[in-house]
């Protein structure tokens, strides 16, 4: 599989900094970003393979953050995963109704993520 | 400056002993007033100059603390998440941290906070590691020190701790705080019980005599859902109980685990002098879609309030079993509004045979009634 570039939003560093060493060790190429607006512009900025959003978000918010890519049609088939530790139902459902591909509720298991985040690199 | 003090205290002495002392009383007093009130804002202004230096200060030392121990953690958590970690392993992870200045409060507790951290976020081997580096460096002692603190929330911290990282034998300790005047503390003393307690989890409800209030009655479900290994009791045993909150708790954990043998002992609670407590009760009729009580809530609709009556629709709407559709046909006469209004409701609610009687009634119901019976038959309000 080739390198993916991968990028991560969360505003707890210790969990996006975690996320970061867990991609990179699976041989991705990780860019960061700790609030809802860095996240917009660097989306805008760069072309990414796939996207990991956090919810609750300074700023912007992790379902905007979705909307807005959803919206922009030159990144809106970029795959994107939620992590969040809200697993509540209507979330959920707003998240993928908004077109998010994959939800991972924390806590999670970090080989599970991996196997997800490469099983939806692999399916685009 | 030696110029600027001789002049100060020249200009002092002759004002005090020229000036102030042929002052009226009350222009002396004014002074005297003036001269505290200087003081006093003065000093204010210093000590909360002071505090936020200070902070400014702790705040730069635990950003740099809080750095250096996250790139210890994610470290170890990546390094030994996809391999068989052994004791070796662990005990690597522990002198890492202790070559930190671990006899500082502060370090401890940048260490416990992001051990917790990662303990709740990541489920699987890292979370076992987790506990095992926190009970390895002895941070059980720094959060057991922490439980005896005057402070009302360095106790709560306490109490969280030790029962994040499953401190079981602890717990008991947890339940001198169940009733503490401070509403977190005994919040956390709840939860951190709940969450702890290895043999009885749930004996805090025996104990707990303050208003048990919806927000935590959601932290105390979600804890339930994450503890694994856990001896679920007949919740009816606390329908007794003289704390009211506790009742209607266990009712909906009663919903919550499907526990249909209690639900004889739920109908005792007809009789329940409090109203949210009978209201509940009903409810949980509905919930569970127990279809042979319902003739028993149409029985006891005729001697209740408005409130439990109206639940009392709503539950026999849910439930929506066919058989009591005449009650409720009859209820469409009903002199009070919200009554007809829930009947014509829980009747659309029992599908398309609802939905034929309240067309075969519009005919013959008064301009009133049909407005609501139209109302519920919009298409567009029930999607």
């Amino acid at each position: 599989m080739k390198k993916s570039k991968i990028l991560v939003i969360e505003d707890e560093s210790l969990m996006n900094r975690t996320m970061e060493f867990q991609l990179k060790k699976d041989g991705h190429e990780v860019d960061t970003a700790f609030e809802g607006k860095t996240g917009v512009s660097k989306i805008e900025a760069n072309q990414y393979d796939l996207i990991i959003l956090d919810i609750m978000l300074p700023y912007l918010n992790g379902l905007e953050i979705l909307a807005k890519i959803k919206q922009n049609p030159a990144k809106k088939n970029i795959p994107v995963i939620i992590v969040s530790a809200t697993g509540l139902e209507d979330t959920v459902l707003e998240g993928f109704k908004l077109g998010a591909n994959d939800f991972i509720t924390k806590p999670f298991i970090l080989s599970e993520f991996s196997i997800r985040i490469r099983r939806l690199l692999l399916s685009n | 400056m030696e110029k600027l003090y001789f002049f100060l205290s020249g200009f002092l002495t002759d004002f005090y002993e020229n000036r102030f002392q042929a002052y009226p009383q009350i222009v002396k007093i004014a002074y005297a007033g003036i001269f505290i009130s200087f003081t006093v804002t003065s000093l204010c202004y210093l000590l909360v100059y002071f505090r936020r230096v200070n902070q400014a200060y702790i705040g730069s030392k635990t950003d740099k603390w809080k750095a250096e121990i996250e790139n210890i953690l994610t470290g170890s958590v990546i390094q030994f998440n996809s391999e068989d970690y052994q004791q070796e392993d662990i005990t690597e992870i522990a002198e890492n941290l202790r070559k930190l200045p671990m006899h500082k409060y502060i370090v401890r507790q940048i260490v416990v906070n992001e051990l917790m951290f990662l303990h709740k976020n990541f489920s699987g081997k890292v979370n076992i590691l987790i506990s095992s580096v926190y009970l390895l460096i002895g941070l059980d002692k720094h959060s057991r020190r922490k439980l005896k603190s005057w402070r009302w929330y360095i106790k709560a911290e306490a109490i969280e701790e030790l029962s994040e990282f499953g401190i079981h034998e602890i717990a008991p300790h947890f339940l001198k705080y169940v009733n503490s005047k401070n509403i977190t503390l005994s919040m956390q003393a709840q939860s951190g019980y709940l969450q702890a307690s290895k043999t009885d989890p749930f004996i805090f409800l025996d104990y707990a005599n303050q208003n048990l209030i919806l927000w935590h009655q959601i932290n105390l479900m979600e804890i339930l859902n994450r503890k694994k290994d856990i001896e679920i009791p007949a919740f009816s045993k606390w329908f007794t109980s003289k704390n009211n909150s506790v009742v209607i708790f266990c009712i909906r954990l009663m919903v919550k685990f499907n526990q249909t043998d209690c639900v004889k002992d739920l109908i005792k609670l007809a009789h329940h002098e409090n109203e949210e407590v009978r209201k509940e009760m009903i409810a949980a009729f509905g919930d569970m879609s127990l279809v042979d009580y319902e003739l028993h809530l149409t029985i006891h609709f005729r001697n209740e309030t408005l409130p439990c009556k109206i639940e009392i629709i709503k539950t026999i709407g849910k439930i929506a079993s066919n058989d009591e559709l005449n009650f409720l046909k009859n209820l469409l006469l009903d002199p009070e509004f919200q009554i007809r209004f829930e009947a014509a409701k829980a009747i659309r609610k029992h599908g398309e045979k609802g939905e034929m009687i309240l067309f075969d009634l519009l005919e013959n119901l008064s301009v009133e009634n049909r407005d609501v019976v139209l109302h519920v038959l919009d298409s567009k309000l029930s999607a």
